[in-house]
C-alpha cells in the first residue's frame, strides 16, 4: 500500500518533467518534491540547465534535442507533463516528436502546455475566427496536431492565461510597470471588462501535475485564477499587497479593438486567391473610388498615450482613470479580448496550493527578498 | 609580432576571445603558432581557425615553434600547473580566470619569481563603466559613507557538456568562483580593499553553489551582493551615498547614471571617453560591448602596458579573500 491512494492516484508514479529547467518546469519539480510515493524524472534539453534543477530531482536527463534520448527518458515514467519552451516556429514539430516519444515509451497520459492564446479570437463585427498571435497560432496547431492523433497515451492539454508567481517574468514586468504608474489596465466597470486569465504558478502546477496522476478523461481545458473579477483588480491588489499607491494603476475606460486595415490585411494573407481576385477589381476601380476606399482603411492617427504622471508621490485611494479613444494593443489587450470567464478544472487529487491572499504574499515576499523590490524602490516593510 | 600558444580550445576560446584574437591577427599584431589541448577534436578545430597553428598535445610539443607567450583558456583547476610551466619555459602567460580554484593552489605561483609575466583576464576591468568609475569615484559619491548593491541573476548559459561542472569532486567551481569573482575583483578594484563574509550559499557536499549572498566591509562602505545561476535577479550596480548615488545598469557598458542629494531623476554619464590603446592606433569609444572588452584585454596583454589587466597577487587576494570568507 502506498502513500498516494488517499488521493486517488496510481500507487507510485513517476513523473517527467519536460521542460524542466524553465520557470514552470522548476516549479513544477518543487511541487511534485511535495507530494509522497512520486519521484520526478526532470528532462532537459542542454547540461547548462543544470543549475536549475539540481536538488529538485534525483533523475536528470539531457536530451540535446535527440527524440531517442528522449523516448528513452520517457519510458520509465507513468505520466509526463510538457512544460517546455522554444521558438514558436518549431512548436507543432516538438508537439509532434513528444507524443511520437511518449508512444513508443508506453507513457499513460502526456499533459501538454498550451496557452490561452491559442483560443481564437471573435471581435465582432469582423469575427476573425483565429488566434491573433503566431505564438498562439503555433500552440493551437500543436494542439490539433496531438488530438488529431490516435495514440494509446492520453492526452490532456491545458491552456494557462499569463502565468504569475514568484520567479515569474510577468510578475516581474507588472510590478515595474505599477512602480513607474505605467501599467494601463482596463478598466472594470467598462462593457468591454473580461476575466483575466491569470495563472498563480504554484496552482498551475499543482493541477496539472493532479491531471498527471489523476485517471480522468482526457481532452483540452482552460486554467485561471478564480479570483480576479478584472484586471483592474489583479493590479490594485498586486499593488495593495506591495504598499503601492493605487493610483500608480491606470485604467483605461474604453477598449476599441485594431484597426480595420489590420484586420483586412490579416483575412488577405490568410487568402491568397481572395486577395488576388481584390486586387484585380480594385485596379479596375476608378481613380477617385480608390482614394475613397483608401480614406477608410487609413489607420487614424491614434491619440497621444497619456504619459506616466509622477504619481509616486500621490496618496490617492483611487486608480488613476483616463480616457482613451482607442487602446493602444498591449500584451494585456491580446489576453483580455475575450469577455467570458474561462472554464475552471475541477479539483482533482492534487487541490490547489494557495489561496488569492497567500498567492500575492508569496510573490511579494519573493520579490522583496530577490532585492526587486529595492530597484525599484519600493519600501516594503517586511 | 607576438608568436602565442592557446593552451585549451574549449569554449573560453570560443566565445570569448576568438573574434579578439582574429582581430589582432588580421592586424599583424599577433600569430598563433600552437594549439594544445588533450581533445584531438578540439585542438584540429582550433588550428583551422588559427591556421597555420600546429595542433600539440601539451605545451612541451609545442616548443619548438619559438613561442614567447601562451594563454591559458584550461578549466581552472590547472591553471596554476601550467603557468609555472610556461614561466620555466620563460614565456610570458595571460591566463583566464579565476587563477586557482583556491588561495592554497597559488602558493607555489605567490614564491616563482617570474610571476610577474602573467597576467589574469578580469574582463570587466575592461569595460568603460569600471574605468570611469575607478577615476570619478570621488566626484560622484561620499567614499567616506557608502552602500553598495550588486546583483546578478538569471539561468545559467554557459555551454557546458556535463553534469560535472556543477560537481565539486570533479572540479566544477560554482557561481561564486565564476561569476562571483568577477563582482570581487571589480568592486575591490573601484572601491579599494575590503572583507568578505559569506552570508549564504545553497552548496551541499556533492554540488557547487547556485546562488550565493555575499558582504564586502571596505573602509569607507559596504557592499551586499546577490549571486544567482536559477533566479532572474533585478540587475546592476547600485551605490547610494549622502553625496550622491550611481546606477551601472547591466549590458550598458558605456553608460552610468547618476544622481546628486536631493534629486529624483536620473542623470546620464558618458562613460566612454577614455582612451583607448594607442599603440595599436585604436580610440574611442573604447568598450562599447564584450567583444571589444576582450580584444582591449588581449592588446593590453599584447602591449606595452598592463594598466586594467590583474596581477597575480591581485588574482590571489580575491581567492584569499574568499577562502578566509569560508
Amino acid at each position: 500500500m502506498s502513500g498516494n491512494e488517499h488521493l486517488g492516484c496510481w500507487p507510485l508514479s513517476r513523473v517527467a518533467v519536460v521542460g524542466a529547467g524553465g520557470f514552470m518546469g522548476t516549479t513544477l519539480l518543487k511541487i511534485i518534491s511535495k507530494v509522497p510515493d512520486c519521484e520526478a524524472v526532470a528532462v532537459i534539453r542542454y547540461p547548462r540547465s543544470l543549475p536549475l534543477v539540481l536538488g529538485l530531482s534525483e533523475s536528470v536527463v539531457a536530451t540535446e534535442g535527440r527524440t531517442d534520448l528522449l523516448a528513452d527518458a520517457l519510458s520509465t515514467c507513468d505520466a509526463v507533463i510538457d512544460v517546455s519552451v522554444g521558438p514558436a516556429s518549431e512548436i507543432p514539430t516538438s508537439a509532434l516528436q513528444l507524443a511520437q516519444s511518449c508512444q513508443k515509451a508506453g507513457v499513460k497520459r502526456l499533459v501538454y502546455t498550451s496557452s490561452a492564446s491559442a483560443q481564437s479570437v471573435k471581435r465582432s463585427p469582423y469575427s476573425l475566427n483565429r488566434p491573433p498571435t503566431y505564438y498562439g497560432r503555433q500552440k493551437l496547431r500543436a494542439e490539433e496536431t496531438l488530438l488529431g492523433r490516435s495514440m494509446e497515451t492520453e492526452l490532456a492539454v491545458i491552456r494557462p492565461g499569463l502565468i504569475w508567481g514568484p520567479r515569474s517574468s510577468w510578475t516581474i514586468r507588472h510590478v515595474t510597470e505599477i512602480a513607474g504608474a505605467a501599467v494601463v489596465a482596463p478598466s472594470s466597470d467598462s462593457k468591454d471588462a473580461s476575466a483575466p486569465n491569470l495563472a498563480f504558478s504554484e496552482n498551475l502546477a499543482s493541477k496539472m501535475l493532479g491531471w498527471a496522476l489523476s485517471e480522468a478523461l482526457g481532452g483540452s481545458y482552460y486554467f485561471a485564477d478564480p479570483w480576479w473579477s478584472s484586471w483592474e483588480d489583479y493590479f490594485l491588489s498586486l499593488a495593495a499587497t506591495l504598499e503601492i499607491s493605487p493610483s500608480n494603476v491606470v485604467v483605461a475606460r474604453k477598449l476599441r479593438s485594431g484597426p480595420p486595415s489590420r484586420l483586412l490585411f490579416e483575412f488577405l494573407s490568410n487568402h491568397p486567391e481572395v486577395a488576388r481576385r481584390s486586387k484585380t477589381a480594385f485596379t479596375s476601380l476608378p481613380e477617385q473610388a480608390v482614394d475613397g476606399i483608401k480614406a477608410i482603411l487609413r489607420p487614424p492617427t491614434p491619440p497621444p498615450v497619456p504619459r506616466p504622471q509622477t504619481l509616486m508621490v500621490s496618496n490617492s485611494s483611487r486608480p488613476t482613470v483616463v480616457d482613451t479613444g482607442r487602446f493602444t494593443p498591449t500584451d494585456i489587450d491580446v489576453l483580455c479580448r475575450w469577455a467570458e470567464p474561462t472554464p475552471q478544472l475541477d479539483d482533482g487529487p492534487c487541490p490547489l496550493q494557495v489561496d488569492k491572499e497567500q498567492a500575492l504574499q508569496t510573490t511579494a515576499s519573493w520579490l522583496s527578498s530577490s532585492g526587486h523590490l529595492d530597484h525599484l524602490g519600493i519600501g516594503l516593510h517586511r | 609580432m607576438t608568436r602565442i600558444a592557446i593552451i585549451g580550445c574549449g569554449a573560453a576560446l570560443e566565445l570569448v576571445h576568438k573574434s579578439a584574437i582574429d582581430r589582432l591577427r588580421h592586424s599583424g599584431s599577433l600569430e598563433i603558432v600552437a594549439v594544445v589541448d588533450p581533445d584531438a577534436s578540439m585542438r584540429s578545430r582550433a588550428s583551422q581557425w588559427f591556421e597555420p597553428a600546429a595542433p600539440c598535445l601539451n605545451l612541451a610539443n609545442a616548443l619548438e615553434m619559438d613561442i614567447t607567450g601562451v594563454m591559458v583558456l584550461s578549466p581552472p583547476a590547472s591553471h596554476v600547473e601550467v603557468i609555472l610551466e610556461a614561466l620555466s619555459y620563460g614565456m610570458d602567460v595571460f591566463c583566464e580566470k579565476p587563477l586557482a580554484i583556491g588561495f592554497a593552489a597559488t602558493s607555489s605561483l605567490m614564491e616563482n619569481p617570474e610571476r610577474g609575466r602573467v597576467s589574469v583576464g578580469m574582463i570587466r576591468r575592461q569595460f568603460d563603466t569600471s574605468s570611469f568609475l575607478r577615476s570619478n569615484l570621488n566626484s560622484l559619491i561620499d567614499v567616506s559613507d557608502f552602500r553598495i548593491r550588486y546583483s546578478e541573476g538569471g539561468p545559467y548559459r554557459w555551454p557546458i557538456v556535463s553534469e560535472l561542472s556543477f560537481r565539486r569532486d570533479a572540479g566544477g567551481v560554482g557561481v561564486i568562483l565564476d561569476t562571483g569573482i568577477h563582482t570581487l575583483d571589480l568592486l575591490t578594484w573601484i572601491f579599494g580593499p575590503a572583507d568578505l563574509r559569506l552570508e549564504s550559499t545553497d552548496e551541499t557536499s556533492v554540488t557547487v553553489a547556485r546562488n550565493a549572498s555575499l558582504n564586502l566591509e571596505f573602509a569607507g562602505g559596504t557592499a551586499s551582493i546577490q549571486l544567482s545561476w536559477t533566479d532572474p535577479l533585478p540587475p546592476g550596480l547600485r551605490v547610494e551615498s549622502r553625496q550622491g548615488s550611481v546606477w551601472v545598469p547591466p549590458g550598458a557598458l558605456s553608460v552610468v547614471f547618476h544622481r546628486s542629494k536631493g534629486e529624483k531623476r536620473w542623470r546620464k554619464l558618458s562613460a566612454g571617453d577614455t582612451a583607448g590603446p594607442s599603440w595599436l592606433g585604436y580610440h574611442q569609444p573604447r568598450c562599447s560591448n564584450p567583444v571589444s572588452a576582450a580584444f582591449l584585454q588581449l592588446s593590453e596583454f599584447l602591449g606595452p602596458s598592463r594598466g586594467r589587466l590583474a596581477s597575480v597577487e591581485e588574482a590571489a587576494a580575491v581567492l584569499e579573500m574568499l577562502d578566509r570568507s569560508s
